[in-house]
């Protein structure tokens, strides 16, 4: 589900808030790490973060099935 | 898996290609795709009828299963350090920047306390002013003033004594008196003009008083 939504993103702000608000439910969580006071502020630094880091990432760089099976085979002779 | 209703041949094969990649087939990635049926069918066709097509599709399947959990996994990451980072950030600058005065200053070394530092310029007290009389009747050297001086009603006296002895202006006098600045400012004017009209009855001055 987030594959095409990922890719999307790069340019589609809509992809990218709709990926957001899929985490909103571990967001909430995560925000009990600080003070009650701050969580607003914590829950946009968050978001202002995630959007960085979504748009940072690299969507090609997963393995495809074939390429994760030489991977692990490779490793299987090193050791 | 269900291969009955394949044809022994695509069996052999699958049996083949299970003892080849036992360590493939035992990652725990590759396990949790291949629980799903749909996935499994892929594979089984991909092993059956080797065309790029169907690697294509099966590669493409898996991709798409793999992101979502690296993706969700690295995303959690990231929200949690970052949360954290932020608690530490808040903790440190809330160490430097205490909001609290009655808290040491420095960690632990000196028991001073910012209210220990702030200084009420109102409240300071000096010991010449303790020591010098307030009463402006001590200051007065000719008579006729003197005289002149005691004529004042008590409310006159001691605003005439708070501003020429201590030298205050009619606000500060107001406060120490708790009265207005406009009820302070009357008086003042109206002990002056009595100790004018006082000294011109004497004979002192002529016709100057307002």
């Amino acid at each position: 589900m987030f594959y095409e939504l990922v890719k999307e993103s790069k340019e589609d702000n809509q992809a990218l808030e709709q990926i957001i608000n899929m985490f909103e439910p571990k967001l909430q969580k995560t925000l009990s790490l600080t003070k009650l006071g701050e969580r607003e502020d914590l829950a946009q630094e968050l978001k202002y973060r995630l959007i960085m880091y979504i748009k940072r990432y690299d969507v090609d760089s997963i393995p495809g099935f074939w390429e994760l099976k030489e991977q692990i085979q490779k490793g299987k002779k090193i050791c | 898996m269900n291969f009955e209703k394949l044809d022994p041949f695509c069996k052999q094969k699958i049996e083949e290609f299970k003892e080849e990649n036992k360590d493939f087939l035992e990652n725990p990635v590759v396990k949790s795709f291949l629980m799903e049926e749909k996935n499994q069918k892929l594979l089984v066709e991909v092993i059956c009828d080797p065309t790029e097509e169907n690697q294509k599709l099966l590669d493409n399947e898996f991709k798409k299963f793999y992101f979502d959990i690296r993706f969700t996994s690295y995303i959690s990451m990231v929200l949690y350090f970052n949360a954290i980072n932020f608690d530490k950030r808040y903790r440190k600058m809330l160490k430097r920047h205490p909001l609290t005065v009655d808290q040491p200053i420095k960690n632990d070394t000196s028991n001073t306390s910012f209210n220990a530092m702030l200084v009420d310029v109102e409240t300071e007290i000096q010991v010449e002013d303790i020591l010098r009389s307030d009463n402006i009747e001590d200051y007065i050297t000719n008579p006729v003033l003197y005289e002149a001086i005691q004529s004042l009603t008590e409310k006159q006296k001691e605003v005439i004594s708070l501003a020429y002895v201590k030298g205050l202006t009619d606000t500060e006098i107001s406060k120490v008196l708790n009265k207005s600045q406009q009820a302070v400012s009357k008086i003042h004017k109206a002990a002056l003009k009595s100790i004018c009209k006082f000294i011109e009855k004497k004979g002192g001055l002529k016709d100057e008083c307002m």
